[in-house]
């Protein structure tokens, strides 16, 4: 009856333990999210590790092994220009995921920084803010990216910036949302009754209670980033052609592929393997974490 | 509608309910049993945790997600509603039960004409849109909603926390149900508005003959409404009888000490209560007359945009004393303390703070230099959501403590702790994060961070609605004690005016922005009255309290004061009691309209 042995009468046991750990083990008891996880976390690995795994060169030209099949040197068989087809596969995925992650990550953090700070202001600015980010919106992304390439090259750093701005609006629009949610809630008004300034109050009180919705939103846009990063180097705007990259793979292989349908089909399926990861990877987070993802459904 | 029936329409058996957390079976309902006859009110009573609302839940053929049920029957009408399919449930809650929910802001569709959600819930009869239209309009007739035909058309947020709740027990009464479970269908709304709905229910039940099932926490509540109760605790029945027996002569310790929690009109200080039940109250030590001030307001407007939520405000709060702000929701008695806390600017008149640190009150928080804002600082009610449940309890505490302070983190982590001791809190628990807390060491928490401030004047708004009986007086009890050891002063919000009794000096009535009587708290409550005063203290419905079936009796409007003054907007009946003068006739006289 008395309030201290009434203290959390339905987690005694969980007291204890850390929310981190707690979260840890959630999240491994999740399959979606552990395989989804596991895809990414593997496709990672093989781009990082690509020298170890393979001692071919992925840019080498070897006119006398053209076009072979798979056999027991090459695998998967070798290209028009005689490079070992696996070799550019487990390579493929630095060019794209480094561009992707890069990119993914200025989206998530302008995206997020920005839809705080609207959320907790409100008002004019707000409203002004969300009309410029929704004209941005109407722009299709692939259309933005091109137009930007052909002005400004195709570099890595003006694809990685030209992708944030293509992004960074539709995060605006998802962390504003749950920013909203917060941003009526005592403890930041306490924090306002304190008279804190906007960035503290962002930082303290509010990131870290959106955390798991921007980290669902890391990984779902992470696959949207991906897949478009790498149409643009199918359609020759983004890796340049010696660099071993999945998209450009598929480009440069798709006319042979009734001759070679594993040049073309391996990267396919390294692409697909990657995407359907990340998408697992947002979908079991989300669920975990109970983010609502009808938001995200643009 | 034959109200004495053999068979009970209800009848609950050995009813045990539990969840599975991590391996282990968790009982959150052990071994429940009752029976209702058709045409009666139970009312399952207990504190947060005792399983009421999951036995509620039962009667709807629900279960929590993860919980199921051990061993026991429920049955409606002799149907055992754990064995239905699919359909039958959903014939079960379009038909036979319907549920009042706490809160019927969060059970509405936002996005929807309430009438269409009336309306929504008339669709399984299979009626014509031309019948529907008209059903919806006399629900709404009949739950009181005024104007429906404007009213139907509104959104719910349009509308208030009573008329909401009207619409949700129109949705309920819209499938003609056998059944009605109340699920704490007043809280959280004030004592006018709770007076006004529980007589509509009550009155709709006899007319309609309904059974219903109400929890609450309110014992009042359950006074003013229900034939029989029964007592829950942690999950177990420990009495059941008769309502009117169990809240006068309870029998068991448990319940006794419940009844002995609640904070009574009559009581001339706050309540002591023992283990036992036995309760001492212990009278208010005056405030000296001539103490300083530590507040003092001048004509306060505060505008809402183009509405005026406090229309010229005169008040003074002395140092050490509690100023208990009471009115419905509605009657800017939040704004009032909002804009003392700096969170709305006040558009006109003065707000000072006296006292060691002197200033100006009329700018918002961050406009005001920083020993200003320290020296005013505010308690949320909702412990829920007052503190940041990613942070652990020794950061909330310490931000303010480094913010105000300018203290280094150790010393801050030291006074951290010292803060928690003083709200009489395990500084053991500043490791913990809120959720692992209960709504008491919440609210403690939540005190404790205001304290950090090293305030003189601290607003208190609602503190204590949101805690148990038991856990309200022992929050009461540790604000009087930092009163007393800080001498510090209080703006006390609450519409409970059993709890205003308790701990306030002195009263201040606000009505639409402004204030209509103030005084003394002992002159207050023993009148005269301003008429809305006078409904107020009426709306308090005390367990002990015996409520004869039928309509509340309606209040003669109390005479005014004999005349005792020249100005022509205030009687003056001296000792600080002023009462706002008012039309014998009209709006003003009747606040029940």
């Amino acid at each position: 009856m008395s309030e201290s042995n009434r203290n959390s009468p339905s987690t005694p046991n969980r007291a204890t333990a850390h929310p981190a750990g707690r979260s840890m083990r959630a999240l491994l008891r999740s399959r979606t999210a552990c395989v989804g996880l596991g895809l990414v976390l593997l496709h990672l690995a093989v781009a990082a590790l690509a020298p170890l795994l393979t001692s071919a060169s992925p840019t080498a030209n070897v006119p006398d092994d053209a076009l072979l099949g798979p056999g027991s040197d090459h695998w998967l068989g070798t290209d028009a220009l005689g490079r070992d087809v696996l070799t550019r596969v487990l390579y493929g995925g630095q060019y794209a995921l480094a561009v992707s992650f890069a990119a993914t990550a200025c989206a998530v953090a302008l995206g997020t920084v920005l839809g705080c700070a609207t959320a907790l202001k409100g008002g004019r600015t707000d409203g002004a803010l969300m009309r410029v980010l929704d004209a941005v919106l109407a722009i299709p992304p692939i259309l933005a990216l091109l137009v930007v390439v052909t002005v400004l090259g195709a570099g890595p750093l003006v694809i990685v910036l030209a992708v944030t701005l293509v992004y960074t609006p539709q995060v605006v629009r998802v962390v504003r949302a749950a920013a909203l949610g917060v941003a009526p809630l005592d403890y930041v008004t306490a924090a306002r009754a304190r008279g804190e300034r906007t960035l503290p109050i962002l930082l303290r009180e509010v990131l870290p209670n959106i955390v798991h919705v921007v980290a669902v939103e890391f990984a779902m846009r992470a696959s949207w980033v991906v897949l478009l990063i790498s149409s643009l180097s199918f359609l020759g705007f983004g890796a340049d052609p010696p660099t071993p990259d999945w998209g450009l793979m598929i480009s440069e292989n798709r006319t042979a592929m009734v001759v070679l349908p594993w040049a073309t089909l391996a990267p396919i399926i390294a692409l697909a393997t990657l995407v359907v990861g990340l998408n697992l990877s947002a979908d079991g987070l989300s669920r975990l974490w109970n983010v609502d993802r009808s938001e995200e459904a643009s | 509608m034959n109200t004495e029936s053999t068979d009970p329409l209800v009848r609950v058996e050995n009813l045990s309910v539990a969840y599975t957390s991590e391996g282990t079976d968790v009982p959150v309902v052990r071994g429940v049993s009752f029976e209702v006859a058709a045409g009666r009110t139970l009312a399952v009573v207990g504190e947060s945790g005792s399983g009421k609302s999951t036995v509620a839940a039962t009667l709807l053929a629900h279960l929590r997600h993860g919980s199921r049920i051990t061993s026991g029957r429920v049955e409606l009408a002799g149907e055992d509603l754990f064995g239905l399919d699919r359909a039958g449930v959903r014939r079960l809650r379009a038909h036979d039960v319907a549920l009042v929910g706490q809160n019927a802001g969060h059970s509405l569709t936002p996005s929807m004409r309430v009438g269409a959600q009336i309306e929504e819930s008339l669709l399984p009869q299979r009626l014509s849109r031309r019948e529907r239209r008209a059903r919806v309009l006399s629900l709404a007739g009949k739950v009181g909603l005024p104007e429906p035909e404007r009213l139907l058309r509104r959104h719910p947020h349009q509308l208030s926390g009573g008329q909401q709740q009207r619409v949700a027990i129109a949705m309920a009464l819209a499938a003609r149900p056998r059944l009605l479970v109340l699920d704490e269908p007043t809280t959280s709304m004030d004592v006018v508005t709770q007076a006004r709905i529980l007589d509509l229910v009550a009155d709709l039940s006899r007319e309609l003959g309904l059974t219903s099932i109400l929890v609450s926490h309110d014992l009042g509540v359950v006074s003013r409404m229900a034939d029989e109760a029964l007592v829950m605790r942690e999950g177990a029945v420990v009495e059941q009888g008769r309502a009117q027996q169990v809240l006068t002569a309870p029998e068991h310790p448990y319940t006794r000490l419940l009844l002995a929690s609640v904070p009574r009109l009559e009581d001339r200080g706050l309540a002591e209560v023992d283990q036992d039940g036995t309760r001492t109250v212990r009278p208010r030590t005056p405030v000296p007359a001539d103490t300083p001030d530590a507040v003092s307001l001048q004509d306060v407007t505060v505008d809402h945009g183009s509405t005026r939520a406090v229309d010229g405000v005169t008040l003074r709060l002395r140092r050490g004393e509690v100023l208990a702000l009471v009115g419905e929701s509605g009657s800017g008695k939040s704004t009032l303390a909002w804009s003392l806390a700096g969170l709305h600017a006040s558009s006109g008149g003065h707000m000072l703070l006296h006292g060691p640190t002197e200033g100006d009150l009329a700018a918002t928080a961050r406009r005001r230099p920083l020993d200003v804002r320290r020296r005013v600082q505010l308690v949320f009610q909702n412990a829920d959501t007052s503190l940041n449940p990613r942070r652990i309890v020794r950061e909330a505490v310490r931000r303010p403590l480094r913010f105000f302070g300018g203290r280094s983190r150790r010393e801050a982590d030291r006074d951290a702790r010292t803060l928690l001791s003083d709200v009489a809190l395990d500084p053991d628990l500043s490791g913990r994060l809120p959720g692992q807390l209960s709504g008491g060491q919440r609210q403690r928490v939540g005190i404790a961070r205001a304290l950090a401030g090293d305030p003189q004047v601290v607003v208190a708004d609602e503190v204590t609605t949101a805690l148990d009986v038991s856990v309200q007086a022992s929050v009461l009890a540790l604000l009087e004690r930092l009163r007393e050891e800080r001498d510090l002063a209080f703006v006390f919000i609450s519409h409970d005016l059993a709890v205003v009794r308790g701990i306030a000096d002195r009263v201040a009535v606000l009505r639409h922005g402004r204030v209509v009587e103030e005084g003394p708290v002992e002159a207050v409550f023993s009148g005269p009255n301003h008429p809305y005063t006078r409904s107020l203290i009426d709306a308090v419905l005390d367990p002990s309290d015996t409520y004869a079936p039928g309509p509340a009796p309606s209040h003669r409007p109390p005479e005014p004061p004999p005349d005792t003054g020249d100005d022509p907007t205030w009687h003056d009946l001296g000792g600080g009691h002023r009462i706002r003068r008012w039309e014998e006739t009209g709006a003003e006289a009747s606040p029940d309209t």
